[in-house]
């Protein structure tokens, strides 16, 4: 079947399977920053993308769901040689260690510092309750999310 | 094999298209680990406008497409409001709460659904409509029992909780870790007045393939004085004739054994005893 949608700013037609999900047609475009670690449970948060700046499992995704939507992957935030706020601070942090987990982490965050960028530590743990990391223990995720969120507020208060 | 996705934006169409054997969807949530087995058309649910939270002076009336997000994030009134809230704050994390919908919860039907132990006992109800019939209404307790009133072209669209003045809940579940699937879970509701207890409602969710009502437990308490010593007796009697199916998770006996106890503490919480 086939539908437009927008991805990453850029208006694309997509023809796929009607069963296929987003997951798979992101990998096909070449957005391989979407992971997948849990086999269509929607258990790991590898997979998260936004959908009009919802945190969405793109693995239990319907594709065709995203038709006439904004779909935004980790591959817009920034590049190895500027990185968006977050990724920035969730480097410095230490706060990524293996990255399968860290696309999705990075845009969890967006979502919620899109929300707020005073979040408390509950707002955090809520926010990221979706993404499971195996290396780092968390404590230095919070880190940089909270990091990033005093960064934003810096830049808001300095008018940038 | 997923045949087709349709998408309609008027319940008709999509009513139209159930009775000729697609299969609503909605969230989705479920739809990947068991899509091997699928070989029908799907019909998505979720451009209804079946998405609304509506409030009146006597009862909360959520489509049948809210998520569970929407109803953390909503202003909803009464020990009911809050009761649903806290149970949907328990149900897996964010991103699948962005997705999962109050109807799929029910319709979906795992056996350790969360949702229908909730609105079981919140006495809510809920509407089927079906292509060319007018809606029905019916008990979420009756539509639990037997054969589903969903399915077969017949779709949720609607749940509808009762507000009731002095009405107070418990629950309790106890899973793995926070985000994982109930061993079993427990609620309970009532009203306390002059110290005795009315419209008691005892739920277990997990121990039998849909949520039920307890109402050896329910009865051995209606229009008693609740104490923790009734509570302890009305729920040891019921313990050895509990129905609980086996399942991979835990044994039938470690439930049996988690099941009293957390219907104990569910029924002192809705009895104001904790």
């Amino acid at each position: 079947m086939k539908f437009t949608t927008t991805i990453n700013g850029l208006a694309r037609e997509i023809d796929c399977d009607p069963g296929a999900n987003l997951y798979d047609v992101l990998r096909a475009l070449g957005l391989k920053g979407v992971k997948q670690g849990c086999d269509n449970e929607g258990t790991c948060g590898a997979c998260t993308v936004l959908i009009d700046g919802v945190p969405t499992l793109a693995c239990i995704t319907p594709a065709p769901k995203v038709a006439g939507h904004e779909v935004t992957t980790i591959e817009a935030l920034g590049t190895p040689d500027k990185p968006h706020l977050i990724q920035r601070e969730f480097v410095d942090a230490g706060a990524i260690q293996c990255g399968f987990c860290s696309p999705g982490m990075i845009l969890s965050t967006k979502a919620l510092l899109d929300r707020t960028t005073s979040p408390s530590q509950a707002e955090i743990a809520e926010a990221l309750s979706g993404n499971l990391c195996r290396c780092t223990g968390y404590v230095k995720i919070f880190d940089a999310v909270k990091n990033a969120a005093a960064a934003m507020r810096k830049e808001a208060s300095d008018g940038k | 094999m997923i045949r087709a996705y349709h998408q309609p934006k008027r319940l008709d169409d999509a009513l139209a298209l159930l009775k000729q054997g697609a299969l609503p969807v909605a969230g989705a949530t479920g739809l990947y680990s068991t899509r091997k087995k699928i070989d029908a058309e799907l019909c998505d649910i979720t451009d209804l406008g079946l998405g609304k939270i509506e409030v009146t002076a006597d009862a909360i009336h959520l489509g049948a497409t809210v998520t569970l997000t929407q109803l953390i994030d909503a202003d909803l009134p009464g020990e009911e409001g809050a009761f649903l809230k806290l149970v949907a704050r328990h149900i897996t994390a964010r991103p699948m709460r962005n997705a999962i919908t109050i109807g799929g919860n029910i319709a979906h039907a795992v056996f350790w659904a969360d949702m229908p132990v909730a609105l079981l006992a919140l006495d809510a109800s809920i509407e089927i409509a079906r292509a060319g019939e007018a809606a029905v209404t019916v008990a979420i307790a009756d539509a639990l029992k037997g054969s589903a009133p969903w399915g077969n072209g017949a779709l949720i669209t609607k749940v509808v909780i009762p507000l009731k003045k002095g009405r107070r809940f418990g629950y309790e579940r106890l899973s793995r870790t926070k985000n994982d699937y109930a061993y079993v879970t427990a609620a309970a509701s009532m009203s306390v007045c002059d110290g005795k207890a009315s419209d008691v409602r005892v739920v277990f969710g997990a121990l039998q393939p849909r949520a039920f009502r307890a109402t050896d437990i329910e009865s051995d308490l209606e229009g008693k004085a609740i104490s923790a010593e009734s509570i302890a007796q009305a729920v040891q009697k019921a313990a050895t004739d509990l129905p609980i199916a086996p399942n991979f998770r835990a044994s039938v006996d470690y439930r049996r054994d988690v099941a009293t106890a957390l219907a104990r503490r569910a029924i002192a919480q809705a009895a104001g005893q904790e």
